[in-house]
This record gives C-alpha cells, structure tokens and sequence, in this order.
C-alpha cells in the first residue's frame, strides 16, 4: 500500500485531537488509533508527538486527564473535552473550513490570473 | 479547569509526575505491541514496529514533564492564593459578625501601634538617620573641659592651633563660632543665623557647596575681600532662590559681602543661614584664655575616639606644665574629643529611650486586650471548632484561619496606628517646636511604615496564638458536651484571661509610674522659684554691628534706647542687659580680688560677668540681700561699682563682707568696688543652681571691663500684658537706627516655657501613653470581670434566690477580681522600681522611686480596677433571681 507522506500543518495536531476526544473520554492510544482508522492512514502522526499536545491542551484547560482502568484492565490516562475545549475546537473547526475551501478553491481554480495577457 | 478531585490527595503524598508520565507512555506502547502481536508478528518485530511509531521516547518523556511541572507549580501557586483568599474571606465574615469586638480590637491596637510609629519617627529622625556629611561617624567636636563642669567648653585660638596642629589623629580640624549677622539693603533689616568658620570648615565635614565654591586662601583675614556663603533655605526662602545672587554682594552688618557659595539643601549645619571666614593668623593669635571657638575635627582612618582623646590628654598636660598662669592645677584644663553625633543628638537619648520603653509596654498591654478580646471570643465558637475538628478540618488549617483573623485585625490597627501617629506627632511638634533637635526630619517615611507593619505582624502573631492555640487544643469530645449547656467551659481560657490581665496592670503600672514621675519633675521645675518675677515682661533680642558703632556708641544706644522705652506708656522699668535668665549664655571672667594673692596652682575665681543698665534689678524684680544695687550716681565718669549674687559672695568670699571689696579683670583695667549683693537667679537653666555672677554698669563697661558689648537684650517691666508692648517696642528700636534688626521679641513667660520645652515634650508624650496604658488596662480588667460575672450570673441568680443579701455577693465577685488586680500591681511595683532608675536622668526634684507618687498611683490603679470590676457585678447583682437563672 502506497500511501502519501503528509505532513501536519502547525496547529492541525491540536484540532484532530479535540474532535477525537469529543466523541467520549479517550486514552492517548486511543486517540492515536482513531485518527488513524478515520483518516485510512493518511496522517503519519508520529504517535510520540500526541503527548506533549495531550498535555499542553490539559494545561492549557482545553482538555482534562483523569486516570481509569483500560478495556484489558489497566491503569490508563483518559481525557475528556471541557467545556472551554468544546469552545476551541467550535473556533478552530471553522477556521479550518474557510482555510481549506479557499485552498481547494485556488487549487482546482481553471481562470488564470487576468494580468498575465498583458504581460509584454 | 480544576483537577480531578482525587489529585488533591494524590499531592498529599507529593504526585509523582515522573511516574505518572511514565505509566502513560508505557500504556501506550505496550497497548501497540500486544496489538501488533495479536496481528502475527513476533515480539522482536512488534516492539520495533512500536517504537518506529512512537518516534523518540526519551525526548517526547522530557517534553511532556517538563509541560507537566510546570502546570503542577501553576495549580499550587493558584491553591495556596485561593485557600489564602478563603482565610481572608471567613476572617473578614468573622469580623462582620461581631463589629463591636473588631472596632475595639482595632482601636487598642491602632493605640498600641501608632504610639511605636509615632516614637520609631522620632528616633529614625533624630537618632538613626546618619548625619548629612562624608563619613559622619569619623567627625568629632573639640572641647576643652575644665575640672567640675560637663567637659563642653569653647576652645581659644592657641588651643585650638595645638589640637589641630601637635597631633596626628585628626586628618583635618576646623574652627567655628556664632555670628550674629544684620542683612540689610533686601527691605527690612533682617536677623540672620551666622556661622564664622574657618577655611577647612567645609572640607572637613565634606560639604561642598552646590553652587560656587567654598572659601580659599586667607578669606576672612584683615583686607582680603569680604566674602559669604550662604545656606541653600536661606537663599531659596529669603532671597527668592535667583541663580544670579551667586557673585553679587549683599551688605551683612553694614559690609558688602560677595556671595561665593550655596550650599545642598539638606546640609542644615547648626541651622546657620550665612557661613563667613574666619581666619586664625598663627602669627598673632589672642589670648590663651579667651575662649569663643567650638572645634570640628575629622579623625585619621582606623583612629578611634579613644586613641584621639588620649592623644589630647598628652597634649593638654604638656599645656599646663608650659603655661602655668593659663592654666592653674586647680582649673583642671583638659581637652574632649566627642563624636559629632553625640554631640547633635545626645541630650534626647535619655528621653528617647524611655519613651520607647513605655511604648513597647503599651503596645504589650494591647495586645495583651485583644488577646483576651479573642479568648472570650473564641468561648463563644467553642461548638462551631470542635463541629469543624469533627467534620476533619485539619487543625493546622483552623490554627491558619484563626491568625489570618489576628492578622487582619493586627493590620487594620497598624494601618489606623500610622494615621493616628501621623496627626499625633504634628500636633504635638506644632506645640513644642523647640522641643526636638534635628526636628525637621521627623515624618513618617517608608522605614516607619515599614517597621510599623513588621510591628503589626507580629503584634498579629503575639496576640493571636495562644488564644488560636486554646480553640484548636479543645477536646473534642468534652467541648461537644459541655457546648451544649455552655457551663463552665474552658478552665484554660479563663486562667489564661485572667494571667494577661494581671500581666496587663503590671505593665500600666510600670508606665503610669513613669508617666507620674515625669509628671511631678515637670511640676517640680516649673514652680521652682526662678528668682525672679517673669511675668509681665517683655525681652527684645538686640545685636549692633560693630562696624557702626564703636564702643561709645554701642553705649550711648542702649541707653538711648532704654530711656525711650523707659517713657513709653506702660512701662514701669526698662533696662538692657548682656544676658537673661533662664537660659543665659555669657562669658566666665578669672576675677582678681583685692588683698588677695593666688597660691600656686590655685585658678582665680571665674563668675559670669553681666553688663547691665541700671534699672535691671527693678525690671526683673531682682530685689537686693544686702547694699545696694546700681543708680543714676553709677554714671561713666564714677567710680567702678559691681554688684554680686549670693551664690558669689557666698564662695568667693565665705563668712567675711564682700561689700567695699574690689576686683578686677585685668590687671591692666582698673579696680570695681563690690556695692550689693543681689538674689540668686537661676539664670542657666531652671534645673541647675544659680552659677556665680558678676553685674556691672553697662556704662561703665568701657572702663571696667575694657569694651562695649554689643549684643544685649532691652528689657521692659510693663503694667499689663508685655505682648502688648510690643509694636511699641519695635517703633522705639527703628526710630534709633532704622537699619536695625530685632532677634527676637518675646514675654519672658514664653522664654520660661521654651527653657523647659524638651521636659514638657518628654512629659506630654509619656503622660499620653500613661493615660493610653492605664485606659487599655481598666478596658481589659473590665472585660474580664464582665466576662467571669456573666458566666457566673446564674449562680448569682441562685444565691439571691437563697436569701443571699446583694452586699455579700457584691463583695464576693468584687473581691475576686480586686486580687487579680492586687496581684497585677504587686508585680507592677517590683517592675518599676527597677524600670525607673533608668530615667533618672530626667528627673528633677524627684527620685526614681518616689514613695508618694508610687503610694498615689497603687491607689488610683486600685479605683481603676475596682470600679472595673463593680460596675459589672452591680449589674448582675441587680438582675432579677427568675431571669438570672433561666439565663442559660
């Protein structure tokens, strides 16, 4: 399976993260392999790097740890979205849309720009 | 956000946030691993698969404790301000359930507090704060000191060339003295505070002038241009502060000075206005005996006042040996090296440190109030302590909530403590301006506010632990129980209650001791006889530049003057005089007598020489104790006549007559003979002995004595209120000489105030805290008994209910309380008769520990203590049986 190499934008990382743990309370595995399933893979996120944004969101107050017992029975640390992270993700999501339609739109665009005839 | 709440008691045992990361990231790959597995591959693989992944373990573990700790710190930080903004909320809660406890509370302690800031003030002013020059503490005064005297005495030129030059322990020496200076030609003639010093003046004490320059080569010497520098006041409040006076020339006693130099504004030396040269010709010096220099000296590095005074020791036994007629054996001649602090400040030290004693002691009584305040207090929370204790409060954290409360009330005082201070101190300096050297620099300034709130937390800490201690310590079980009848719950609290009251008399005996001491050695001084009548006479401080007047002049216009003045309406007698009492300067003359010769060794006797006019007598109403005093027939062209004091006739001239005896004071100058003897005066100061003194006829000063003096005071004996006299007495002085300036014009009354100024000040203040203290004590004794009757109101009730008679039980409660109290002044008195010896230095006519006004105040602190105590036991007596016991 070939599959392309993308990397995340600054900031991305973040969003994903929100989104997921939206959905319930989450361990750090968990997130990691639901974004994957979602995404069929596309986003190589290097697993490791979920940590540090795990836990600056929790400072942050974005997020909130707490520790519970896994599906196999051990000790795992779950997070769940706060109020303040539903705000964040709210914000950020629709940042995105307008971010990646006016991508598409240039990308997919068929009008060249209009200087360019009268170029000498 | 807030954290789980099962953190909380994680961090109780310190939540290890390494292993917290650790078991996270461990999760995860283990989690990985047993998936990959699951899908077939071999544990070798799974792991390696894992870890390709994750990326780097070791770095993502450092990114993540790092975000971790930091946040640990932000939560703690954020607790302990918002567990801080709890104590401070349930304090404030508290307090504004009871605000008459917390207006008491914060009174006593505004009291206590603001009567330290108010003496801190002072003492940073005058005591602490380092003197405005270079290196102050190697500066020193020079004195000479002669046998008998306090060692303080003026310098002559020779002495103060050899203290300067045949030593080695002074880097630099200067010498200064008063110059009374007239400024005329800027309106009126104005009276200026000068100070003729020598060129190395300035240098020595490190002052250089701010603008211009200091004074060079030999200013000051005959012909060199006349030259002044000026105090930076005196030229921004009396000249106008224009940077161009600097180089122009103002005319100072009738001279033409250039102004040269302005000094920094914070240099106050002497309060002086003017400094002009002063130069000493090592060629031509005066006499050894002619002492008007004070001496300013900066020591060597490393040199110590001892080893300079020892140096001048050597110096002045070597002086008396060379110069046996300056210096007879029996005068004693020696020098004083003292340090220019002391010098500045060392007459208020006493004061000073016994007015911080009585503070400190007040300050402890309050806190000894509001500590007992507290303890009643706290009776009353007994139940909700031992509900919170039983709900688990930690009692760490009830001892917090319970000394945030004392400190609140502590800094509430101490903030109310600096006003009251602040309002204290200006009112009582606006009365006693001249009470206090160095005056000018007593406010209240970051360091008084800082003390005073370091005094405040632990006043906040001293009043409130051990009744915090009390609650917490409270058995739990016990409290429950007895709370609900609310008997007689906490022994400890009232035992406690009752050691700080009888702690509290104590100490106000102590203090109001000390306060009735100074009391009556004020009253002492005050109504000693002066020796004269100060009443209803006016004084007018006169100085006449020499360059206008030669002796004959200087002569013709006092008594120009005083028979004007004689004729004024009002007037019953007017005289001028070299110096009045109480508080005289003047010159001591060696006295040569008649028929006598001096044994070697022996010192001439030296009274105080007064040129009077002749009415003197009269206008002081000085009356004579034997011949007579001077008359129109004392005229200029008589025969030299003098009259004596007792203090005089009485050493000089032991059993026989000194009438139709004669002296002199040079034996160039011709003989006087003694006509009368005059009463004694106090004229040095109303705490000291009358000196000897010598009065001659002002007319007869050129003759006599060789010379005018020309710095005197008119004197008006008037009918009615001096003051009155007093535009008068000005019109008279400019219809003489219009260029003139006046010193001073005041009652005498007012100059017998000012001598006493610094007493009065001393008195006032510890007769302030006496009353603070004696209040605060009645104010706890009260409490306590009022606390201890009503808890006692239902066994009163039954008492009366049996037939008890109200006397009997008015004697048993009162009776109770009065030995606490008799207990408190026992300990009082044993305390202050030790305390107060240490303020005997400011006693006069009264000893330290004076039976009577030690009986006087053990009985008003017994009223005050037994009226404390009836008031309330009158009231439960009157209670009515049925109510008192269903009072609980």
């Amino acid at each position: 399976m070939n599959k392309p190499d993308v990397e995340l934008l600054q900031g991305t990382l973040d969003v994903l993260v929100l989104k997921t743990v939206s959905w319930g309370p989450m361990h750090g595995y968990a997130i990691a392999r639901w974004l994957q399933q979602v995404t069929d893979d596309v986003l190589r996120i290097e697993e490791g790097s979920l940590y540090p944004a795990l836990h600056r969101m929790e400072r942050k107050g974005w997020i909130a740890s707490e520790w519970g017992l896994s599906e196999n029975n051990r000790r795992a640390k779950y997070y769940t979205l706060t109020r303040e992270g539903r705000k964040q993700l709210r914000s950020d999501s629709s940042t995105w849309s307008v971010f990646s339609s006016a991508v598409s739109k240039v990308l997919t665009t068929t009008i060249a720009p209009a200087y360019l005839g009268a170029t000498p | 956000m807030r954290a789980p709440s099962w953190r909380r008691y994680l961090r109780f045992w310190r939540s290890d946030v390494t292993r917290d990361v650790d078991d996270e990231l461990r999760f995860h790959m283990e989690s990985r691993i047993a998936e990959f597995i699951a899908a077939g591959m071999t544990p070798q693989e799974a792991r390696a698969e894992a870890t390709k992944r994750f990326g780097d373990v070791d770095r993502v573990r450092q990114r993540v404790e790092v975000i971790d700790k930091e946040f640990d710190h932000e939560r703690r930080r954020a607790e302990m301000w918002e567990s801080l903004q709890q104590d401070l909320r349930y304090a404030l809660r508290g307090i504004r359930r009871s605000p008459a406890f917390a207006i008491v509370a914060i009174l006593t302690l505004a009291l206590g507090i603001g009567a330290n800031s108010a003496i801190f003030s002072v003492i940073n002013g005058v005591l602490l704060r380092p003197l405005p020059y270079r290196e102050p503490e190697r500066l020193v005064r020079l004195f000479t000191s002669f046998r008998g005297g306090d060692g303080r005495y003026a310098m002559s030129q020779p002495e103060f060339m050899d203290y300067k030059g045949l030593t080695n322990s002074f880097e630099n020496a200067a010498a200064f003295a008063g110059a009374g200076l007239t400024l005329t030609g800027t309106g009126e003639p104005q009276r200026v505070r000068g100070i003729a010093a020598t060129r190395d003046f300035f240098p020595v004490l490190g002052v250089i002038p701010a603008r211009g320059r200091n004074f060079e080569n030999d200013e000051g010497r005959q012909g060199t241009e006349p030259v002044v520098i000026l105090s930076h006041d005196f030229w921004q409040n009396r000249l106008g502060g224009n940077p161009a006076l600097l180089g122009s020339s103002l005319m100072f006693n009738g001279i033409s000075r250039r102004v040269i130099g302005i000094l920094p504004p914070d240099v106050t030396l002497e309060r002086a206005e003017a400094f002009i040269p002063m130069f000493i010709n090592p060629d031509s010096l005066t006499s050894r005996t002619s002492n008007s220099l004070r001496g300013v000296a900066r020591l060597k590095p490393g040199v110590t006042i001892p080893d300079a005074q020892r140096e001048l020791n050597a110096l002045t036994r070597r002086s008396v040996e060379l110069y046996p007629r300056a210096y007879p054996a029996s005068m004693g001649y020696g020098a004083a090296v003292v340090s220019m602090h002391e010098v500045v400040i060392g007459d208020v030290r006493p004061a000073l440190r016994v007015l911080m004693g009585a503070v400190a002691l007040v300050l402890l009584i309050a806190c000894a109030n509001v500590a007992n305040l507290l303890l009643a207090r706290g009776e009353a929370r007994h139940r909700e302590m031992a509900v919170r204790l039983a709900l688990g409060a930690g009692r760490g954290r009830i001892l917090r909530q319970l000394l945030t409360e004392s400190m609140v009330l502590a800094l509430a005082g101490g903030a109310a403590g600096v006003l009251l201070a602040w309002w204290g101190m200006r009112t009582l300096l606006s009365v006693n301006p001249q009470a206090v050297p160095r005056m000018e620099l007593i406010h209240i300034d970051g360091l008084v506010i800082a003390v005073t709130l370091a005094v405040s937390i632990l006043t906040g800490l001293l009043f409130g632990i051990a009744p915090a201690m009390q609650l917490v310590k409270t058995q739990l079980q016990t409290s429950l129980k007895e709370g609900t009848r609310g008997g007689s719950v906490g022994g400890a609290q009232q035992r406690m209650g009752r050691a700080l009251v009888m702690g509290e008399i104590a100490l106000a005996f102590v203090v109001v001791i000390g306060a009735a001491l100074l009391i009556r050695s004020f009253w002492t001084l005050r109504n000693v006889d002066p020796g004269f009548d100060p009443t209803h006479v006016l004084a007018v401080d006169l100085s006449i530049p020499p360059s206008r007047y030669n002796d004959v002049a200087t002569i013709a216009f006092y008594k120009e003057l005083v028979d004007r003045m004689g004729r004024l309406p009002g007037v019953r007698a007017a005289a001028a005089a070299s110096d009045l009492p109480p508080s005289a300067g003047g010159f001591n003359w060696d006295m040569l007598i008649d028929g006598r010769t001096r044994a070697p060794g022996e010192a001439w006797p030296s009274p105080q020489v007064r040129a009077v006019t002749k009415d003197y007598f009269k206008a002081l109403s000085i009356p004579a104790v034997r011949g007579r005093l001077f008359g129109d027939e004392d005229s200029p062209s008589s025969m030299p006549v003098a009259v004596i004091n007792e203090t005089t006739a009485r050493s000089v001239w032991r059993g026989s007559d000194p009438i139709g005896q004669r002296v002199r004071f040079d034996r160039q100058l011709p003989w006087i003979t003694i006509v009368g003897i005059a009463r004694d005066v106090r004229s040095m100061g109303l705490g000291n002995p009358a000196p000897m003194e010598l009065f001659l006829v002002n007319e007869q000063m050129p003759v006599a004595a060789g010379g005018a003096i020309r710095d005197m005071y008119a004197v008006l004996r008037t009918e009615g209120e001096p003051t009155s006299l007093v535009s008068a007495a000005r019109r008279t002085v400019s219809e003489l000489d219009p260029l003139l300036a006046i010193i001073a014009i005041r009652g005498m009354d007012e100059m017998m105030d000012i001598a006493v100024a610094q007493p009065r000040f001393t008195m006032l203040l510890l007769g302030m805290f006496g009353t603070v203290a004696l209040t605060l004590a009645a104010i706890g004794i009260y409490g306590i008994m009022s606390y201890a009757v009503k808890r006692r109101t239902r066994e009163i009730g039954i008492r009366m209910a049996l037939g008890a008679r109200s006397s009997d039980v008015l004697r048993l409660v009162v009776g109770q309380g009065m030995r606490l109290a008799i207990v408190g002044v026992t300990v009082g008195v044993i305390s202050a008769l030790v305390g107060t010896r240490l303020m005997t230095k400011l006693l006069y006519g009264v000893s330290a520990t004076d039976p009577v006004t030690f009986a006087s105040i053990v009985a008003i602190l017994a009223v005050v203590a037994w009226v404390a105590n009836w008031v309330p036991a009158r009231r439960a007596v009157l209670t009515d049986p049925t109510t008192a016991l269903r009072s609980e």
